[in-house]
């Protein structure tokens, strides 16, 4: 006997009474969203406060090349340059007021403000992202309606797969396509640059291990959703195997996935800093590295704060997309 | 079962024994190992022996460098090579298993560690509680990891701390997410309520009923997790961003390794190989524990 | 079990008529598992069906009843094995049929109509598209026409307003409107038999006598009915012959009128006298032998002071969206020591709320509660606390209020409560409890997970008598459980009823478990209270409207005569020992 239970705050009787449009709470999220943004802003404030020694010390010697103390007077200038000996909140006001400006400071090594940097180096890194995205998801999806629930031997193949490729470092993945596609079998172009053809070594050595992923949550929903009454259903009414993975059990399956690809995008740039560094491709990635290795805090905070905001922004997106293949949530 | 709620097309039958027949001699844990399961525990076993010690499993020095034989491929005297001082390859990797395993280990911890806090106070807290974790768990995901590690170099210079730090809190809101959904599902479930019904306090009841139940599946997860982490901290090395050489540690073998990929292929790829075997494994047995308990729970 | 040849098997089958036989199936036989390992589940059943007819396979869970249904339409699953001397279907050999021969059959020329449509249907697609995708599945006409045939549809099986329905989704309708958008996505292509699994199963009494209509209606357009169900009284109303399923044989097969007034089997027979009901008052449900108690008697309070009494409870929830809901609405009741008070409604009615008022797990927004004459809702928790050993509760899903990691002896020691410092005092209170129940002591090493279902809720029961309490609030107690084990958990709680004097409240959606097992009965709709009074007096001369139709569409069951009288307490052993191992679950 199927328990008896109350119906929970969604169901109804009748004609659904109006709840508040979603368009209100679209508004609420991108509140949250500059919440979000302004508390990370805080957060990357906060760690460079804690920066060991003097900071117009450390730019100084960045630039010179040396290693050495200086005096109170040979700094003051460094200091007055980058803001240094104002009270910190101010520094922080300042700091806070540039970013809803779209200010993100001047570069402690190369004598540009941060967002010019950035600006010029953004777009190939954005290129590789986005295509390993969307190679991710064909690779998930493919993998997910072919092999799920079928005989043992390629099911497991298909499962075996996803948790092989999604433990997969990218280091190691792009020197293994690197040395075979390009060194060995020459297919592909070993320096890339920005050309269709450098790209796809790069991108792939993105989606593989992400598409494992996303294939991994998707086909544990995928095999859940197969066992729904509702597909029963369908089946009873005549439709065959394959239509109801792709007309029925997909749509339901998908939720998860979406979900994470708001994180992956994030999680994607900063995966294309190793793969750009592997690849020699560049972007923002590389440019980071360097940036890092030569203490230049505020284009490295830059890059985060950028990224923090593509996070936000995909969440929303994510949201959005969300309430489209699932209407229950249009209210 | 017979007399469980209706599932359509169920075989039915007796009641479940208490125990399924045994076969003499064989332990229950041992019965359903699968040979992929038993190799991963073998890997694992193996890179923990090389953890503690070492000299069990190579007899060459890391360390020792010998200029007559550098950038030697696989051979029967150094079965993955040398490197570009004449190094012993196979050595570095065994010697690089401690810090790179203890990385991992630290990283996981320190991740955890604030999960469990934040995703605790979180899921038993009240609404204003959890709404503010949950806002400042969001703004953590907003670090990866990678990015989160670069900030951290940029400010304080590289080193292992700033590694472990970096992926420790880099890994850490996904798990405070896990915590809290866990300990909200606990929190809510019939238990807890029939506990209340029989007058328990609520301190006894988190004590015996919600932190036991909540944080079960976690050592899973914690298990894939010191795979993953080690994968992260390798790659902050690979990019010369962590320990300095001349460590054997795994990404900073990785990151030596970059310049010799035309000529000496093994160099890089071999401590790669050492990496995703053991995050491999790692993974494998994490997901045969779940399955277990699971099957445990859920039989 | 299998062994003892049952003399009704295949007596009842009639010859074959191919004429006039719609569906022929003989000695068919369903096994599941790969290669070596393949589990027989159903024995070699064998049944047949004209136009027109309708044939009820009655079960248990674990019967083999739902499998037999799927093996005529192909969907038993990947890893079953299916085979049968004839499963004809007109003038088609099931038995040869491929993937392609039956994607043609299925909704075609059989219909298939699951269980329960909130979960049948697509959640994410309106339901108008469901009953469309019935149609082009087989090439049916054009778009346009496709368009028009789906408002038919819908207008034939009562959806009022088809098109606005058909765009809407299962989860913006009302149950009853689901349920019938599920029936014409099953008839759409006006296929000659339907087979319908469960069809009443987990809804409200009110949508569960619109289904039978539906079905109904079907029949007299014609077509063939297959019937699932576990509930013999709803399979009454529609059925022309009944087969009785165990374990995979069929025990009895005959004519329903025949089956109902004279049935032969003892499972039968058995199934039929455990349904809970107006007439069944006063005697036991159940053969299994009613177990002798050392439980002690509460007889010092005098008998009129309610127990437990309620007056004008409120209580809303704020919803996701922002509204507040009145679940409770100026609910008041009395329960005296020694009496179980039913609270019968469908669901959104407001009864489990009620229950967790009174057991204070919810905090009131308006009104009171005493428990036995002191304040109770009133107390802060700390207070509170001290007396909960006057209240304990029984759910409906014992499984999910138990610790999974913790054994039965550890239930039942967190259950003692106060007093029992000495470990031999315990063993022996846990030792009583479970002598109390009808559960040995082997039971106490196991997990839940490892007991039957009957059992659980033993341990259950044994858990809320720990304390010693005044009042068990059961909250659907027997809702989950098969007919056969509900019978002896309902003879178990009267049992107890009369040796501790404790009080229940009784909350449940099954009139007749309601009419059998309470005194006074309290009606709810829509939080409100809408009847309260004594059972027989509030069921069978009822004055709301509202408990006049629930009670009208209680299907009820022409009742054979008891076999021999059963005063309480000691019942003859039924015929055939292999059952009473079984049944004492």
């Amino acid at each position: 006997m199927a328990t008896y239970a109350e119906p929970t705050a969604g169901a109804a009787i009748g004609v659904k009474a109006r709840r508040a449009p979603w368009a209100k709470r679209i508004a609420w999220r991108i509140l949250g969203a500059i919440f979000v943004l302004w508390a990370a802003a805080t957060f990357v404030f906060f760690v460079q406060q804690l920066l060991p020694g003097n900071q117009a010390t450390l730019i100084l010697n960045q630039q010179t090349g040396n290693q050495q103390t200086y005096t109170p007077e040979q700094l003051a200038p460094t200091e007055a340059k980058y803001g240094l000996d104002q009270p910190v909140l101010s520094q922080y006001r300042d700091y806070i007021k540039g970013l809803a400006h779209g200010d993100l400071g001047n570069s402690y090594t190369q004598f540009k403000p941060v967002t010019t940097i950035i600006a010029e180096q953004v777009g190939p890194t954005l290129v590789l992202t986005i295509t390993a995205l969307i190679l991710a998801w064909i690779i998930a999806l493919a993998t997910i309606i072919f092999t799920s629930r079928r005989r043992k031997a390629v099911s497991s193949l298909g499962s075996g797969w996803e948790i092989f490729s999604a433990g997969l470092p990218y280091y190691w993945l792009g020197v293994i396509l690197l040395v075979v596609f390009a060194i060995e079998l020459r297919i592909f172009p070993v320096q890339g640059g920005t050309s269709l053809e450098g790209l796809v070594l790069p991108a792939l050595t993105l989606a593989i291990p992400l598409g494992g992923f996303i294939g991994q949550v998707t086909r544990d929903e995928f095999e859940k959703v197969l066992d729904q009454p509702f597909v029963t259903s369908a089946r009873a009414r005549g439709m065959g195997d394959l239509a109801v993975r792709l007309k029925h059990v997909l749509r339901h399956s998908v939720l998860p996935a979406i979900t994470l690809s708001g994180w992956a995008l994030g999680a994607l740039i900063s995966g294309a800093v190793i793969v750009e560094n592997v690849f020699a491709r560049p972007g923002i990635g590389n440019m980071i590295v360097g940036a890092a290795e030569h203490r230049d805090v505020p284009l490295v905070s830059g890059v985060v704060m950028l990224v923090a905001f593509i996070y936000v922004i995909s969440n929303i997106l994510v949201d959005i997309a969300y309430a489209i293949v699932d209407p229950r949530l249009r209210g | 079962m017979s007399a469980t709620p209706h599932t359509v097309g169920a075989p039915g039958g007796a009641p479940a024994p208490a125990s399924a027949p045994r076969r003499v001699g064989v332990p229950d844990w041992v019965r359903g190992v699968r040979p992929g399961v038993a190799l991963a525990g073998l890997v694992v076993a193996f890179f923990v022996v090389a953890m503690i010690v070492p000299s069990l499993l190579t007899n060459q020095d890391p360390y020792a460098v010998n200029l007559e034989q550098t950038l030697q491929s696989p051979s029967w005297a150094h079965i993955m090579g040398t490197d570009q001082s004449g190094r012993d390859l196979y050595a570095r990797i065994i010697y690089g298993a401690r810090e790179s395993l203890l990385i991992g280990l630290g990283a996981t911890a320190l991740g955890m560690g604030v999960a469990i806090l934040l995703g605790t106070l979180a899921g038993l807290g009240n609404k204003w509680v959890d709404g503010i974790i949950s806002r400042g768990v969001e703004v953590m995901f907003a670090f990866p990891i990678l990015l989160l590690a670069l900030l951290f170099v940029a400010v304080f210079g590289p080193s292992v701390t700033t590694e472990i730090v970096a992926v420790g809190l880099g890994t850490a809101p996904g798990y405070a997410r896990m915590v809290r959904g866990q300990v909200l599902s606990v929190r809510d479930s019939g238990y807890v309520e029939a506990a209340r019904a029989l007058g328990h306090p609520y301190g006894q009841i988190v004590r015996r009923h919600i932190f036991p139940n909540a944080m079960r599946p976690l050592v899973v997860v914690m298990t894939l997790g010191v795979g993953q982490s080690i994968v992260w901290a390798s790659g902050i090395a690979f990019l010369g961003l962590g320990v300095p050489p001349p460590s054997p540690e795994w990404g900073a073998l990785l990151n030596a390794g970059r310049n010799y990929v035309t000529q000496a292929w093994w160099l890089e790829v071999m401590p790669g190989v050492a990496i995703v075997l053991f995050s491999l494994s790692l993974t494998t047995l994490g997901r045969h524990l779940q399955q277990r308990l699971e099957g445990g729970v859920n039989r | 079990m299998t062994t003892a040849p049952t003399p009704t098997k295949a007596g009842g089958l009639r010859p074959a008529d191919p004429d006039n036989d719609l569906l022929r199936v003989e000695n068919l036989r369903v096994g599941f598992g790969e290669k070596r390992d393949v589990t027989e589940i159903v024995h070699g059943v064998s049944f047949s069906l004209a136009p027109g007819e309708c044939l009820a396979i009655v079960g248990e869970s674990g019967s083999g009843k739902s499998v037999t249904a799927r093996t005529l339409v192909g969907l038993t699953g990947g890893k079953s094995h299916v085979t049968a001397d004839r499963l004809q279907f007109g003038d088609r050999d099931l038995r040869a049929f491929k993937d392609r021969d039956w994607r043609g059959l299925r909704g075609k020329d059989i219909g298939f109509i699951l269980q329960d449509a909130l979960v049948s249907l697509d959640q994410l697609r309106p339901v108008g598209k469901e009953i469309d995708e019935a149609l082009r599945l087989h090439d049916w006409g054009s778009k346009a026409e496709r368009h028009d045939r789906v408002l038919e549809l819908m207008e034939l099986v009562g959806i009022p307003e088809p098109a606005v329905r058909a765009k809407q989704r299962p989860d913006e309708l009302s149950g009853g409107l689901r349920q019938r958008a599920l029936i014409a996505a099953a008839i759409a292509m006006d296929p000659q038999l339907i087979i319908a699994d469960e069809p009443t199963t987990a809804l409200d009494m009110t949508v569960q006598a619109q289904v039978l209509e539906q079905l109904q209606e079907a029949k007299k357009r014609g077509k063939a009915l297959i019937l699932i169900s576990h509930d013999l009284a709803v399979v009454s109303q529609l059925a022309d012959t009944v087969a009785v399923m165990f374990n995979g044989d069929i025990l009895e097969y005959a004519p329903a009128a025949q089956l109902f007034s004279h049935p032969e089997h003892p499972y039968t027979r058995r199934l039929i006298e455990a349904i809970p009901s107006a007439d069944s008052r006063g005697r036991r449900l159940s053969p299994v032998d009613r177990r002798h108690s050392l439980g002690e008697a509460r007889a010092d309070e005098t008998a009129d002071a309610p127990v437990l009494k309620a007056e004008r409870l409120f209580k809303s929830f704020r919803g996701p969206d922002g509204v507040d809901r009145t679940v409770v609405n100026d609910v008041s009741f009395e329960l005296r020591q020694g009496e179980t008070l039913g609270v019968v409604g469908e669901s959104g009615s407001g009864k489990t709320t009620t229950a967790r008022l009174a057991l204070a797990l919810l905090e009131v927004d308006g009104g009171g509660i005493t428990l036995a004459g002191e304040e109770w809702s009133g107390l802060p928790e700390r207070e509170r606390r001290k007396r909960r050993a006057d209240i304990s509760v029984i759910y409906q899903d014992p499984l999910s209020s138990f610790d999974p990691r913790w054994t039965v002896e550890q239930i039942m020691l967190d259950a003692l409560g106060e007093g029992y410092d000495k470990k031999i005092d315990r063993r022996a209170r846990i030792a009583e409890l479970l002598e109390m129940v009808g559960l040995e002591k082997e039971h106490l090493g196991r997990r839940p997970l490892q007991l039957s279902g009957g059992q659980r809720q033993r341990v259950a029961i044994a858990r809320a008598l720990g304390p010693q309490p005044r009042v068990i609030v059961c909250d659907e107690p027997v809702s989950a459980l098969d007919v056969s084990i509900q019978a002896q958990v309902l003879d178990l709680l009267v049992d107890l009823q009369e040796e501790l004097n404790v009080s229940y409240l009784f909350i449940s959606h099954d009139l007749g478990v309601i009419h059998h097992i309470s005194d006074r009965v309290l009606v709810m709709s829509d939080g409100k209270v809408v009847e309260f009074g004594d059972a027989d007096d509030v069921l069978l001369r009822p004055h709301h409207p509202y408990t006049r139709k629930l009670v009208a569409s209680l299907p009820v069951l022409e009742r054979p005569e008891p076999t021999g009288p059963r005063p309480f307490g000691r019942p003859p052993r039924a015929a055939g020992p292999e059952y009473t191992e079984e049944m004492a679950a």
